[in-house]
């Protein structure tokens, strides 16, 4: 079941745009990663779907709900932190939260607590939001996110600015929330920081979605191999099995086999290879670092 | 909605704002009642163009009523912390965009701050009059006696200063969602109760005295005129009152068109 659903989605600012015919999809479940530099539409997408900007055109399908009415309601099941946390100044943590469970209508006072204990911000007794660190400010934007038990979360960036320390209770945090059953967008510009939490993930550069992959497709692109070339790969590969002791390697092509064992001499495989009488062509080490592919593909798109 | 209201209740209670403004209007009604000052009002100008007597400064408690009507149009400026509180703070904090995203619609977001704003007036204005009455009670003793029709005429007066009052804050309303920003708001706010009238009145008594009729159109020249109530035609109390729903209408219906076309930031 898809949760999101965007066709086309189109926002210009002064003819130039920022988002540019985006459709992408996110089921139930997934946690989706959006990369992209600064400035390349991330955030501006995310206010699109939280309707914090009109587009311009293109179509948003939330919950199954495309009429705007619908549409305003379906929000209702979803929590967001979008660019900054903003919560009143003046008011503490439970202050905070409190507001936002009144106007929301959410009958249970627990939850406050509960919100608090789920990003851990049990202890910041009258502290004030204006004295907040930046990861405590995170936090309690979170917890207020989370406050109405959303089924669709979108956080814009959530590791901005934290700690490693902070990054890491950051990432458990959404692991732990896809756990509870909430699908999750979310944003950053670093594609390694994403790979350790998303399951799927799109790539945006200058508003456009450049790919959409899943976290197998990523690590298949992003997988260190020895790409063997050869005039006869069928016999390559029986030779790769039974002389060389090689269980994990696939073909990609009729003359090319990717080899994912570790194989500590690569000249041993030119030479068992060439000893059997087939010729070998090229042999190399292939696959990106997660930054490579990224530069790779962001790269290509300009 | 009424969630909502309940929020801000939450919200306002919690700051100083909301004490701030009460505890200056305590100071300035003793002020005016005590010292008989009286604020912006010109009753020379108030005789001239209306045939309003100026008021008998009192000298006993029910007289306090008649100074507190023609010194309504001093509380217009107190109406300017009301609607900062009620919605200025959510675009001071940019608290809006959580409402926004989590699917309040934009209509509803704006009539809900408009009913807070318009209730919290309405308290400041009872609690402008009866914390002045207080004030001449105890300066002035209490006889329990008040003249026939005292409490119509004051009821009258003060409800119909209290419509154009909603006007002024549905005003205030208005300003807060276009500019978002409450320095401009206080700015905006202050020129256009202020400006209109003085230039008016400046045109009309050195370029064209017909111009004086545009002052019909004024909120602060309209609540000092229904300080007069008793004294006034059907038709002025009509037009004055006319003024403040016409207010209330154009900002409400111009303030919800525009934000919900405005970008959230």
């Amino acid at each position: 079941m898809s949760i999101l659903k965007t066709q086309n989605l189109t926002k210009r600012y002064g003819g130039r745009p920022a988002v540019d015919n985006v459709s992408l999809t996110v089921e139930k479940g997934d946690i989706f990663g959006l990369i992209g530099q600064n400035g390349a539409g991330k955030t501006t997408f995310m206010r699109l779907i939280t309707s914090l900007s009109r587009p311009d055109s293109g179509e948003i399908s939330l919950f199954g709900e495309t009429e705007p009415a619908r549409l305003t309601a379906a929000r209702t099941r979803m929590g967001s932190v979008i660019e900054a946390p903003a919560l009143f100044e003046n008011l503490t943590a439970v202050q905070n939260l409190e507001y936002y469970r009144i106007q929301r209508g959410i009958a249970d006072k627990s939850r406050v607590d509960e919100a608090l204990k789920t990003v851990s911000l049990t202890d910041t007794g009258k502290k004030k939001f204006k004295n907040f660190s930046l990861g405590m400010r995170q936090r309690l934007g979170l917890a207020v996110a989370i406050l109405s038990n959303p089924d669709f979360l979108i956080l814009d960036e959530p590791t901005n600015g934290l700690d490693p320390t902070g990054i890491i209770e950051m990432r458990d945090l959404i692991r732990r929330l896809s756990e509870e059953g909430i699908t999750l967008l979310v944003s950053s510009h670093l594609l390694s920081e994403l790979a350790q939490v998303a399951n799927k993930y799109a790539i945006i550069h200058n508003g456009r979605l450049l790919k959409s992959l899943t976290q197998e497709e990523l690590q298949e692109e992003c997988k260190q191999a020895l790409s063997i070339t050869v005039d006869d790969v069928d016999r390559a590969a029986v030779i790769l099995e039974t002389v060389l002791g090689v269980s994990n390697y696939k073909q990609v092509s009729g003359s090319e086999l990717r080899v994912y064992d570790k194989i500590s001499d690569p000249s041993e495989v030119t030479f068992r290879l060439s000893q059997e009488g087939i010729r070998v062509a090229a042999i190399k080490e292939v696959g990106d670092s997660l930054e490579d592919y990224y530069t790779k593909t962001i790269g290509g798109a300009e | 909605m009424m969630n909502m209201i309940r929020a801000d209740m939450y919200r306002i209670i919690r700051g100083k704002g909301m004490y701030i403004t009460f505890a200056v209007l305590i100071v300035l009604n003793i002020l005016v009642i005590g010292q008989g000052l009286h604020v912006g009002i010109n009753y020379g100008y108030m005789q001239d163009s209306v045939g309003v007597e100026a008021p008998n400064l009192y000298n006993s408690w029910h007289s306090a009523a008649t100074v507190l009507y023609n010194n309504m149009n001093s509380i217009i400026f107190f109406l300017l912390p009301i609607v900062i509180m009620s919605a200025g703070a959510m675009f001071a904090n940019r608290t809006v965009k959580n409402d926004i995203a989590w699917g309040m619609s934009r209509t509803r977001l704006y009539l809900s701050k408009l009913l807070l704003a318009v209730g919290l007036s309405v308290i400041l204005v009872v609690f402008y009059m009866l914390s002045g009455m207080i004030i001449a009670i105890i300066l002035r003793g209490f006889d329990g006696s008040v003249p026939s029709g005292y409490w119509q005429n004051l009821f009258q007066t003060v409800g119909s200063q209290l419509l154009v009052m909603l006007g002024a804050t549905s005003l205030g309303i208005f300003m807060v969602f276009t500019f978002k920003r409450s320095s401009a708001v206080i700015a905006a706010y202050i020129a256009l109760c202020l400006i209109p009238s003085m230039i008016i009145m400046m045109l009309s008594e050195t370029v064209a005295p017909g111009i004086i009729r545009l002052m019909d159109f004024d909120l602060m020249f309209s609540i000092v005129r229904l300080g007069s109530f008793s004294q006034l035609d059907t038709h002025v109390i009509l037009s004055a009152l006319g003024v403040g729903a016409a207010y209330i209408a154009v900002c409400t219906i111009g303030g919800i068109a525009l934000f919900k076309r405005a970008e959230i930031k």
